[in-house]
């Protein structure tokens, strides 16, 4: 009978303990895909803002290359009305690649090149393009983390619990995808 | 079909695994240089393991050089990032790592920069760390020159960054001062020639009158100075250096010369 009574507790103090690791080990995961995310959308803000300044130092050289141009400003709009990983991730792809099309316009223009100003903003874009790169795949990876622990047992009990969803990737297409490469 | 689409995000997800780019071995030895494309002479390595020794001992920033002959098809950018984070340059917590890396069969060289030096070395001023300092003599095929070069200017804008002030720091040559070297003046040039004329002249003498060449025997030696026991002279003390086990985002930039 004691030995029962001992056998019980132990258990019990198992599942407790068992309980809150896991527990935690969501909690702990979800925000490390929240953290994970913020470091995409910071570098797509950073890309956002370096935009205009790209796209006013185009100008400035070479007023007929309208197309290209008029490529990058829409899909940043596009990007901008974009919403949940998913679309982003698209919609950031087509940016990548509209970018990707005006820089390589712009080796027609050897004064352009040479300018230092825009070597620079050069750096800046094709850096931050690397860093979302480098983003997505850190955060794809919490992501999938993430989303096998939510589908296996016995931590799918609390993430029911907690009303934790599988979360969305952020999906590039590779296709469209071809980051902006200057060589000089 | 629907499972098909269920696993299309996974093949995508899975292809650009980090894990599969192969790098070289994470080193315990020489670790701020590794010239495996044989660059750099014995001089240099040793030079800028002290000078990188000096500045992790007094900012815990790491800066490291890697020359390799091939990416193995890779991205620089992806092999960059790479190393960096296995190898875990820089402090752990302060990120601030730097990474040069130069892969002279892709004739592609990059500056990876941790999370933590990016406000310092922004990818702007990678890029014309690179272009002024480096790719200048890299066209000349002066690899070892404009690494050195590179690793100064970028080391002088680290210490910048902490405030430090490094008395060993080297003077930035740019590629354009060493340009005028060969333009020197004309009756240097002919001074010079007179010279060596004399000398000449004197060792034909010497050799008629058959004293042979003892004047100077000491030269074999010089090469092998500081060849593998003095590595970390001015390290000040700490015997033992690692990697901090810093990470970063992929920040810099990267030139093809």
């Amino acid at each position: 009978m004691k030995q029962g009574l001992i056998v019980l507790a132990v258990l019990f103090f198992a599942v407790i303990f068992g309980s809150i690791s896991i527990y935690n080990s969501l909690i702990a995961l979800n925000e490390n895909v929240s953290g994970k995310w913020s470091q995409i959308d910071n570098q797509l803000q950073r890309r956002n803002d370096l935009i205009p300044n790209l796209v006013n130092t185009v100008q400035g050289y070479s007023a007929h290359e309208q197309k290209a141009i008029h490529d990058v400003v829409v899909a940043r709009t596009k990007l901008a009305g974009a919403s949940g990983p998913e679309a982003k991730g698209v919609a950031s792809g087509e940016l990548g690649g509209a970018i990707g099309r005006l820089l390589a316009v712009v080796e027609n223009y050897p004064d352009l090149k040479a300018d230092k100003t825009f070597t620079g903003l050069m750096d800046e874009l094709s850096g931050t393009e690397n860093r979302i790169a480098a983003a997505r795949r850190d955060y794809n990876d919490s992501v999938r983390i993430f989303n096998t622990k939510i589908r296996t047992f016995p931590s799918s009990i609390f993430a029911d619990m907690l009303r934790f969803t599988a979360k969305e990737y952020f999906k590039v297409d590779e296709s469209v995808k071809d980051v902006p490469q200057v060589s000089f | 079909m629907k499972k098909l689409i269920f696993i299309i995000p996974f093949l995508f997800i899975f292809i650009p695994l980090s894990a599969e780019i192969k790098i070289p071995p994470k080193p315990s030895e020489s670790i701020y240089v590794q010239d495996h494309a044989g660059l750099l002479t014995a001089d240099m390595i040793n030079k800028i393991n002290a000078d990188s020794q000096w500045l992790y001992n007094n900012s815990k920033a790491q800066i490291v050089i890697v020359t390799v002959n091939s990416l193995n098809g890779e991205s620089i950018e992806d092999y960059a990032l790479e190393v960096l984070r296995q190898w875990g340059i820089g402090d752990k917590d302060l990120n601030n790592g730097v990474l040069i890396l130069v892969a002279l069969g892709d004739r592609e060289s990059r500056i990876e920069v941790g999370y933590g030096l990016e406000g310092a070395l922004t990818d702007a001023k990678t890029g014309r760390i690179q272009d002024e300092y480096m790719l200048p003599f890299f066209r000349q095929g002066k690899y070892g020159q404009g690494i050195v070069s590179g690793y100064n200017a970028v080391l002088s804008e680290v210490l910048k960054e902490y405030g430090l002030q490094y008395d060993n720091l080297n003077e930035l040559v740019r590629a354009d001062d060493e340009n005028s070297e060969p333009g020197m003046p004309l009756f240097l040039k002919i001074f010079i020639a007179i010279c060596v004329l004399l000398w000449l002249l004197g060792v034909i003498h010497a050799i008629k009158t058959g004293k042979r060449g003892g004047g100077k025997g000491g030269h074999g030696g010089g090469g092998f100075r500081g060849g593998s026991g003095s590595s970390f002279r001015s390290g000040g003390g700490s015997g033992r250096s690692s990697f901090g086990g810093g990470s970063g985002g992929g920040g810099g930039s990267s030139r093809r010369w």
